[in-house]
């Protein structure tokens, strides 16, 4: 669990947003903190069902996710389409948050 | 007499184009017709290659997400006028364009072009009976 602006986060959260609009994608979360304010990064793998060849159409599904994420998280995430397989699978656990905050 | 093109996710990121640029070019497949979209976050590569299994084939096993959509590739004749004539029979004829971009033809005297539209089957027929020339997927080959 994170703490991120004052507001549990659940990487597994972001897992059952994706699956519920039917992506089953790779994410990686990256905390940061800039200027004293937690920021909140999500790389999000594109797949099949997200993509088609009507931008408008990709960029509706980015938003629409965007949103569905702040409406689970509380908190708003932004989000970034990745290339498939370009999120590090490692043998085991996968890697799913980069924290950067540096928290004594 | 539509052609197919293949449309591929490009992360927007340094270097991702060329590695597509890479797979394909590696694979013997020649981009006939090219074109990029782009957003703020991310850009759509349109191509229509010479060996579209082939190709298709190639960016799925590297792990690339791409659909493919069937689009009109019209032989304009290549002087002033021609390409506003097309759109002006498109236009009358109430059938929205997405997109067009324009390709290298084996046609001397030809300025072709890649027209995606809302009807495929109304625009065939609405530019082939007002004489306009249209190639067939083989030419690309």
């Amino acid at each position: 669990m994170l703490i991120i602006k004052g507001v549990n986060v659940f990487p597994s959260q972001i897992e059952t947003v994706l699956l519920n609009k039917g992506y089953q994608a790779n994410y990686l979360i990256t905390v940061d903190r800039v200027n004293n304010s937690d920021t909140l990064d999500i790389d999000v793998e594109m797949t099949p069902e997200m993509f088609s060849d009507n931008l408008s159409v990709v960029s509706a599904r980015e938003k629409e996710l965007v949103n569905a994420l702040k409406a689970m998280l509380g908190i708003y995430a932004r989000v970034h389409l990745v290339s498939p397989k370009s999120i590090t699978r490692s043998e085991g656990k996968a890697v799913r948050v980069i924290d950067k905050r540096k928290l004594i | 007499m539509t052609v197919n093109q293949i449309s591929v996710f490009v992360e927007n990121k340094s270097g991702a184009l060329a590695q597509i640029a890479g797979e394909l070019g590696g694979a013997g497949v020649n981009m006939r017709a090219l074109s990029i979209a782009e957003t703020p976050d991310f850009g759509v590569l349109r191509f229509i290659a010479d060996k579209e299994e082939l190709a298709a084939d190639v960016l799925r096993r590297t792990g690339h997400v791409l659909t493919i959509t069937p689009v009109l590739a019209v032989a304009l004749k290549d002087e002033p006028g021609s390409f506003a004539r097309v759109m002006g029979l498109l236009a009358d004829a109430g059938i929205d364009v997405e997109y067009v971009y324009t390709f290298l033809t084996p046609r001397p005297g030809s300025a072709c072009m890649v027209f995606r539209v809302a009807d495929n089957v109304l625009a065939e027929k609405v530019l082939t009976d007002a004489g306009v020339e249209l190639a067939t997927a083989e030419e690309f080959d």
